[in-house]
């Protein structure tokens, strides 16, 4: 296994009775942050819980170049969760909560306390610790299981769906504190989501899932870089005729406006001004567009 | 650290930092939480001392005759009276330690489980057993404080009012003993609770139930008694077992233990079965246990 490689899974299948959530999934995720996408009942979360040791399962998996089957409490130690249910350790405030798990990963009650206080400031808890957790918004519950995955410093973040029930200023202040990590502070980050924006905001990679099945997975930017590329056209002169033009040398080409035309594999622009030619249109604009990660998302899903 | 400096920065991984057992973190962060419950405070402000006080009224009301008879014997000692002491003084205990576990034991693990907690503590490097050692030594922590505080203060009283100098090394054995029936009813009360409370979401639910079982397993006994014709098998239910076990480690001199069967009549099991019964109790309580916290969908 390369250093690079933090998380690689080969040929993983679960069951639950006669339901299949994973089939056979065989992926790599590298470093930095990767996004972990797919609808709901996709598997994501299974396969998370398999990474963790909490699922047996059939197949070969390896997170942090150990195997999660048979080490599980080793994968653990080096790795933070943080779970997509509302949940919290009833009856405890909440410093006591994150230097109890804190406790649980090996901290010592001296340095757990002091982590605890520490990680609470980062995630914007400060002034909540002694607060009762049980009465924390969804928020700030939000921000103590950020808190509570970081407490034992992991170099591997698991974060299931972590702005669900978040307000748009919560859910950016979130999402900050997600790339940051990633970013300034060398942590790996699998992001499992079902929002578009919030791994397109983090994520450098992503790996959509389809029914248990991987869709799509590799670098964010090359999955939506296109194959032959697309382009905002601005003609002057019969436009549909050079939409019609343009479809009939095998790119796609639609818009009201100027028209977004999507060059077949293994063309380039140079297409757009043949069709130019054939429908005596002139070229006034020509601006390279870029697929968004909807658009990977929904090939992904109509896949197969 | 200032707000105005708040920023990730990875733990100092110190010389001095010792790794914490996770099985004692569960157990002081659990009995913490317990504590901080208000009628919990009242129980172990109240209850415990007026349960000891109680018990003490109690065996005093029961062994009255007995103790006549003991004192009116000559040849039979003190000591004897705190042999009986110490083996007896579970009877009137009992329904306060039922009572504690049920208010304390049942809802640990349902309370986790209301609030989705099990994926918090398993995302950690911990195995059930840490878990389940850790919930047990919270309930036993404060079980023990009401099976095993009486017979100290029986001691201590003895020891503080006896004329005799040599009374404290004399009665320490009888006292070591008697904690084994204690030790044996907590563990018993502290498996069962847990037990029951892994099967539910609802502290309220588990309680009732754990409840339920105490009295069903007393039912059931009974029903076994009157089928096999011997009285001794009602010592089968769980909080009967202990009495014989008692009589097994605390024995009285055979002249004493005929007056207590005189008068109570005789429950006592043969010892090699009451140790079975505790044993299975205790199994059947940390299996349910173990196997509702190994199961997925419970820590998922």
């Amino acid at each position: 296994m390369r250093d690079s490689v933090i998380v690689q899974v080969e040929n993983l299948t679960k069951r639950f009775g006669a339901t299949t959530a994973l089939d056979g999934v065989t992926c790599v995720i590298g470093e930095g942050a990767t996004g972990l996408l797919g609808p709901n009942g996709a598997g994501k979360t299974t396969l998370l819980r398999i990474l963790l040791g909490l699922l047996p399962a059939r197949g070969k998996a390896q997170v942090l170049g150990i195997d999660p089957m048979h080490r599980p409490r080793d994968v653990r130690r080096r790795l933070g969760y943080m779970p997509e249910s509302e949940c919290i350790v009833p009856g405890l405030k909440g410093a006591e909560v994150v230097a109890f798990l804190g406790r649980l990963a090996g901290m010592s009650t001296r340095d757990a306390l002091k982590r605890a206080h520490e990680v609470l400031y980062y995630v914007g808890l400060g002034e909540a610790r002694y607060r009762d957790a049980d009465e924390f918004s969804v928020g700030m519950q939000q921000r103590l299981k950020l808190a509570q995955a970081l407490v034992h410093d992991p170099d591997l973040l698991f974060l299931d769906e972590p702005t669900n029930g978040l307000d748009p200023a919560g859910r950016e202040e979130m999402l900050a504190l997600i790339r940051e990590l990633a970013t300034e502070h060398g942590k790996h980050v699998v992001l499992s989501s079902h929002l578009l924006p919030d791994v397109e905001a983090v994520c450098t990679n992503v790996v959509v899932l389809r029914r248990g099945k991987v869709a799509r997975e590799g670098p964010l930017r090359e999955l939506t870089g296109g194959g032959g590329g697309a382009y905002l056209v601005t003609v002057q002169g019969d436009r549909a005729r050079f939409a019609e033009e343009a479809r009939s040398l095998g790119a796609t080409a639609s818009g009201d406006g100027a028209l977004v035309v999507t060059l077949p594999a293994g063309s380039d622009a140079s297409l757009l001004f043949r069709a130019a030619r054939a429908s005596g249109a002139q070229v006034r604009g020509l601006k390279p567009t870029r697929r968004t990660l909807e658009d990977v998302f929904l090939d992904a899903m109509e896949g197969d | 650290m200032p707000i105005y400096e708040a920023a990730y920065r990875e733990w100092e991984r110190g010389a001095g930092t010792g790794r914490g057992s996770p099985t004692l973190a569960i157990a002081s962060v659990m009995a913490t939480r317990v504590l901080r419950l208000r009628f919990v405070k009242l129980i172990l402000l109240i209850v415990i001392p007026c349960a000891c006080f109680f018990s003490f009224v109690v065996f005093y009301a029961s062994y009255g005759e007995i103790l006549a008879r003991i004192r009116a014997r000559s040849g039979v000692s003190d000591f004897n009276m705190l042999h009986l002491v110490n083996q007896q003084f579970l009877l009137p205990a009992r329904p306060f330690a039922v009572l504690l576990a049920a208010i304390v034991g049942t809802p640990l693990i349902a309370e986790d489980r209301r609030a989705r907690a099990l994926p918090l503590y398993f995302s950690r490097p911990i195995t059930h057993v840490h878990f389940v050692v850790g919930k047990f030594l919270t309930v036993a922590f404060f079980l023990s404080l009401l099976m095993l505080l009486p017979p100290l203060c029986f001691y201590i009283v003895e020891v503080m009012l006896s004329p005799q100098s040599g009374v404290a090394s004399a009665q320490l054995p009888s006292l070591l003993r008697s904690f084994v029936p204690g030790l044996v009813m907590v563990a018993i009360l502290s498996s069962l609770s847990l037990g029951v409370s892994a099967l539910f979401r609802r502290p309220t639910y588990a309680s009732l139930a754990f409840l339920g079982t105490i009295s069903f397993s007393w039912a059931g006994a009974q029903a076994l008694s009157a089928s096999l014709r011997d009285p001794a098998w009602f010592a089968i239910a769980p909080t009967s077992v202990v009495v014989s076990i008692a009589s097994d480690v605390v024995p009285l001199p055979p002249e004493v233990a005929g007056l207590v069967d005189v008068v109570h009549g005789r429950l006592r099991l043969e010892p090699g079965l009451a140790w079975l019964g505790a044993a299975a109790w205790v199994a059947g309580g940390l299996a349910l246990l173990s196997w509702r916290v190994r199961n997925v969908e419970v820590v998922t």
